[in-house]
C-alpha cells in the first residue's frame, strides 16, 4: 500500500515544473550506498567537505492545494514560514521567528506579505500539514587550482516522518555556477561512469503527501472518462463510484471540523448522486433507485443543519459591512447564537458520521455498484450506448430551461424564479455527469453561459432565503433587552432592506443573461450536440 | 535594481575591501547582488578567486548584452555573482571615447541585467577620467571612501567641483571614512571638520584593521574569515546605512 502511494507521490512530483536555478539531480544505483559515493567522490575529485546538516521541514496547503495549483510552497521550518515559489524557485514570502502561533486559516497568521499571499487563495480552506520531511545534507564544494569553488554536490538523505517507510531515499543534487559550466559537464559524465541516474527534481521541492488521508490530485468536480459506445449502466456506475469517493475523503475533514468546505463538498456530491439518481433513468430497476434516493435523502438531511449554519457563519463579514459601523454590534447576539447552534449541529452531523447507519448506507451501495449488473426488463435503458441516454437527457432538459426561462418576466414571482434555478442545476449536472462524451471545447462553452445563469439566479436565490431566515430570527429567538435588543433590531431591518435591494437588482440582471444563454450561437451549438438530429 | 558606485579619485583608501564586503554582505541578506569590477589591477576579481575567460575584453565589455552574459561567474556564494575585470579595461577609457554615446553608454550595457538582480556594486578605477564619467551617471549612489586627512579632502572637494561642472547630481553621493585610526589625532580633527562643514558623510567608519588588509591573503570577504571582528561589525552598520539609503 505504502509502496503504491510512494510510486504515485514520485510521478505527481515529476509533472511539477523545474526551479529556475541550474540543478541536475540523481538517484544512487542500487549497488552503491552512501557512504561508498562519498568516498569516491572525495578520492577521485579535489573536494572539500562541509560540515553536514540537518533540516526538518513541514508542508502546508490545503486539502484540495490550492497554493500548488499557485506554483506555491508554504514551508515551516522551526519557528519559521516560507512561501517558495515553485516554479522560479525563489522565496515569495518569509515571516520569521513567530513562536505561539499555530495557524490553521490565513486570518492566524499575524498581518505581514505572507498572509497577504496566500489570503486570496486559501480563502475560508484551513492549512493541513501534508507532509513532514528531514533531509540531512552533505554539502561538497568541488575547487579549482584557485580553490575557487567551481560546482557544488549536495547528497541529501530524505525522510519523511509522518511514514513508516524506513528505505533511505538518497537524492544527489549537482549546483552548477554560473560561468563554470565547462566543469559542470565534465562532472557530470563522471557521475554517469558511476551508475547514477538522473532524476527529476528534489522530492523537497513539492508539497505532497504520501499519507492515504489526503488524496494527491483531489478536486470537487467530476473526473471520469466515458466512451460513447460504453453501457449506461457501466457509465452510470463510473459517475456514481466517482461521486462516492469524493464523499468518503471528505468525511474525516467534516468530522475532524477542519474547515467548511469539506461538509460543502461531501454535500455537493450527494446532490449530484441524488440527481444522477432521478436523471439517468432505468439504469437500474426502480425498487433499487427508489431505495438508493431514500438513502441519500435521509444522508442530505442529515447534513443540512450544520450547513446552513455555516452558510450564515460565512456571511458574518459581508452582513456587517452592508451597515453603518455603529450599528454592527447589533448582530454579535445573532452570530453568538448561530455559533452556539453550530457547535451542536457539528457534533450531531459527526455522529451521524461515525454511526453504523450512515456506514452501512455507504457499503450497500458501494456493494450495489460493485456488483449490479444490466437487466432490461427490469431497466430498460442499463445496455442502451450511454451517448444516446446523455444526448436524450441533456436535450429533454435544455429544452425545459429555455421553455421556463423565456416566460420569465420583471414582475414573475420568486417561486417561478426559484423553479427555473432548480431545472438549470439539473441541466448543469447532467452536463458535467457527461461532458467526456463531447467536444471539450464545445461542452465548455454551453457550460459557461449556463454558469452564468445559474450564478445570477443562485445569487437571487441566496438573497431571498438570507431575508427569510433573519424574518425568521427576529420572531423565534430571544434577542435579550432594551437597548441591545433594539440596536440588534434595528441591524436586522436595516439587513433585510439592503438584501431586498439587491435582490431586485438581480432580477433587471436576469434577462441580459439569460439572453445570453438562449442566443443563436449557444442553441445552435446545444443542438448540433445534444438534439437527435 | 540599485546600482552602486565604490569610487575614489585617490588609490589605497579601502575601495576595493568596502567594495567585496558590502557585496558579500548583501547577498547573504538575501538580495541578488552583482559586483562589476571594472578596475584593470583586478582586485575585487581576485578577491573572490575568479580569472575572467581568455577571450574576454573590453570590446566585449562595450558591446555588452550576451557578452556581459556569458562571462559573469558565479562566486563561492549565494546571490553573489560576479563580472570579472580584465587588464584590457586600461583601454576602457579609449573604447568609450570612440563611441557616439560615450559618457552614457555604461549606464545603457547596465540596464540589461535590471532584471536579475536587486543590487549592482561597481569597483572602480581611481582617477578621474572617461570611465568615472561612465560610473558616476549610471549610479543610483556614489560611495566615496575618505581617508580622514587633508589630501583626501581636497580630493573629495575636487570631485565636488567636477559634478558641479558636469551637470551631475551631487546627491548621489554619500562618503564615508575608511582606514580610520582613532588614535591619530589627525584622523579626530580632519573628521571632525568635515563633520561640521556638512556634506554627506555616512554614520559608519571602517576602522583600520588586520584583518581587512588580510583579505588578499584569505581571498575572502572579512565577514566570511573574521564573522565577529569589529571591522564586521562595522561593514554591517555600513551596509545597514546604505541599504536605507536605498531604500530597500
Amino acid at each position: 500500500m505504502l509502496e503504491a502511494l510512494i510510486q504515485e507521490y514520485f510521478a505527481y512530483i515529476k509533472q511539477m515544473p523545474a526551479p529556475l536555478e541550474k540543478s541536475d539531480y540523481y538517484t544512487l544505483p542500487d549497488n552503491l550506498e552512501r557512504v561508498e559515493l562519498l568516498r569516491r567522490l572525495t578520492t577521485d575529485h579535489s573536494f572539500i567537505l562541509d560540515p553536514p546538516h540537518k533540516k526538518k521541514e513541514e508542508f502546508l496547503d490545503t486539502f484540495d492545494r490550492r497554493l500548488h495549483s499557485a506554483n506555491l510552497v508554504l514551508i515551516k521550518e522551526g519557528s519559521s514560514y516560507y512561501l517558495r515559489d515553485l516554479i522560479q524557485g525563489r522565496t515569495v514570502a518569509l515571516l520569521e521567528d513567530t513562536k505561539n502561533i499555530n495557524p490553521k486559516f490565513w486570518w492566524d497568521f499575524p498581518k505581514c506579505s505572507l498572509r497577504a499571499e496566500i489570503k486570496p487563495l486559501c480563502d475560508i480552506r484551513a492549512l493541513l500539514s501534508l507532509a513532514k520531511i528531514e533531509r540531512s545534507i552533505a554539502t561538497l564544494r568541488l575547487l579549482n587550482k584557485d580553490k575557487k569553488t567551481v560546482l557544488l554536490t549536495y547528497i541529501k538523505d530524505l525522510k519523511m516522518l509522518n511514514s513508516s517507510e524506513t528505505k533511505p531515499n538518497i537524492v544527489v543534487q549537482i549546483k552548477q555556477l554560473r560561468g563554470y559550466e565547462e566543469q559542470a559537464g565534465e562532472f557530470k559524465q563522471y557521475l554517469n561512469t558511476l551508475g547514477l541516474e538522473v532524476t527529476d527534481g528534489d522530492i523537497i521541492s513539492a508539497a505532497g503527501s504520501i499519507d492515504g488521508k489526503y488524496p494527491l490530485n483531489y478536486s470537487s468536480k467530476i473526473n471520469v472518462h466515458l466512451k460513447p459506445g460504453m453501457k449506461s449502466l457501466e457509465a452510470a456506475k463510473l459517475i456514481f463510484q466517482n461521486l462516492l469517493e469524493t464523499m468518503r475523503v471528505n468525511e474525516f475533514g467534516i468530522i475532524e471540523d477542519i474547515d467548511t468546505e469539506f461538509l460543502h463538498d461531501f454535500r455537493v456530491a450527494v446532490r449530484r448522486t441524488r440527481s444522477a439518481l432521478s436523471q439517468i433513468k432505468a439504469v437500474f430497476s426502480l425498487e433499487d433507485t427508489l431505495k438508493f434516493k431514500d438513502e441519500f435523502s435521509a444522508i442530505g438531511k442529515a447534513t443540512n443543519e450544520l450547513r446552513d449554519l455555516d452558510v450564515y457563519l460565512l456571511t458574518e463579514d459581508s452582513y456587517k459591512n452592508m451597515l453603518p459601523e455603529d450599528l454592527r454590534a447589533g448582530l454579535d447576539p445573532l452570530f453568538g447564537s448561530l455559533a452556539e447552534q453550530r457547535k451542536k449541529a457539528k457534533k450531531v452531523c459527526a455522529e451521524f458520521l461515525e454511526s453504523d447507519t450512515y456506514k452501512e448506507s455507504i457499503k450497500t451501495w458501494d456493494d450495489f455498484l460493485r456488483n449490479t449488473e444490466s437487466d432490461p426488463k427490469l431497466a430498460p435503458n442499463s445496455e442502451r450506448p450511454v451517448i444516446d441516454l446523455a444526448k436524450e437527457n441533456i436535450w429533454k432538459k435544455y429544452s425545459r430551461v429555455i421553455k421556463l426561462g423565456r416566460k420569465i418576466q420583471s414582475n414573475t414571482p420568486d417561486p417561478e424564479i426559484h423553479r427555473l434555478r432548480i431545472e438549470c442545476k439539473k441541466l448543469r449536472y447532467l452536463l458535467e455527469f457527461f461532458s467526456s462524451l463531447f467536444p471539450e471545447d464545445d461542452i465548455k462553452t454551453v457550460i459557461q453561459h449556463l454558469k452564468k445563469l445559474q450564478d445570477n439566479l443562485g445569487d437571487f436565490n441566496d438573497l431571498y432565503v438570507q431575508q427569510q431566515s433573519l424574518k425568521k430570527f427576529l420572531n423565534q429567538t430571544d434577542i435579550g433587552y432594551d437597548h441591545s435588543k433594539q440596536k440588534t433590531l434595528a441591524a436586522a431591518g436595516g439587513l433585510v432592506s439592503v438584501l431586498y435591494q439587491r435582490q431586485n437588482n438581480l432580477r433587471k440582471k436576469f434577462k441580459e443573461n439569460f439572453d445570453e444563454f438562449s442566443d443563436k450561437e449557444t442553441t445552435v451549438l446545444s443542438k448540433k450536440l445534444f438534439s437527435k438530429g | 535594481m540599485k546600482k552602486i558606485a565604490i569610487y575614489s579619485m585617490k588609490g589605497g583608501v579601502g575601495k576595493t575591501a568596502a567594495c567585496v564586503n558590502l557585496a558579500y554582505l548583501a547577498s547573504a541578506d538575501g538580495f541578488n547582488t552583482l559586483l562589476c569590477d571594472l578596475d584593470p589591477q583586478g582586485a575585487s576579481t581576485y578577491y573572490f578567486r575568479i580569472r575572467a575567460s581568455k577571450n574576454f575584453n573590453t570590446n566585449k565589455f562595450i558591446k555588452g548584452g550576451k557578452y556581459i552574459d556569458k562571462n559573469i561567474k558565479g562566486t563561492d556564494f549565494p546571490n553573489l555573482d560576479l563580472l570579472p575585470s580584465k587588464l584590457s579595461y586600461r583601454n576602457l577609457d579609449l573604447a568609450l571615447d570612440a563611441l557616439k554615446n560615450s559618457k552614457k553608454r555604461l549606464k545603457q550595457i547596465l540596464s540589461e541585467l535590471e532584471d536579475d538582480y536587486d543590487y549592482l556594486f561597481m569597483d572602480c578605477p581611481p582617477g578621474i577620467s572617461l570611465v568615472s564619467e561612465n560610473v558616476f551617471n549610471a549610479a543610483d549612489l556614489i560611495l566615496v571612501p575618505l581617508i580622514p586627512t587633508t589630501l583626501s579632502e581636497l580630493t573629495y572637494e575636487k570631485l565636488l567641483k567636477f559634478f558641479e561642472k558636469n551637470d551631475i547630481n551631487p546627491k548621489k553621493i554619500h562618503t564615508f571614512f575608511s582606514m580610520v585610526e582613532s588614535r591619530k589625532t589627525l584622523h579626530r580633527e580632519t573628521m571632525d571638520k568635515l563633520a561640521r562643514e556638512g556634506g554627506n558623510i555616512l554614520e559608519s567608519q571602517i576602522p583600520y584593521r588586520s584583518d581587512i588588509e588580510k583579505m588578499g591573503i584569505y581571498r575572502e570577504p572579512v565577514p566570511v574569515t573574521s564573522p565577529h571582528s569589529d571591522s564586521t561589525q562595522a561593514y554591517n552598520k555600513l551596509w545597514d546605512e546604505i541599504k536605507a539609503i536605498s531604500n530597500h
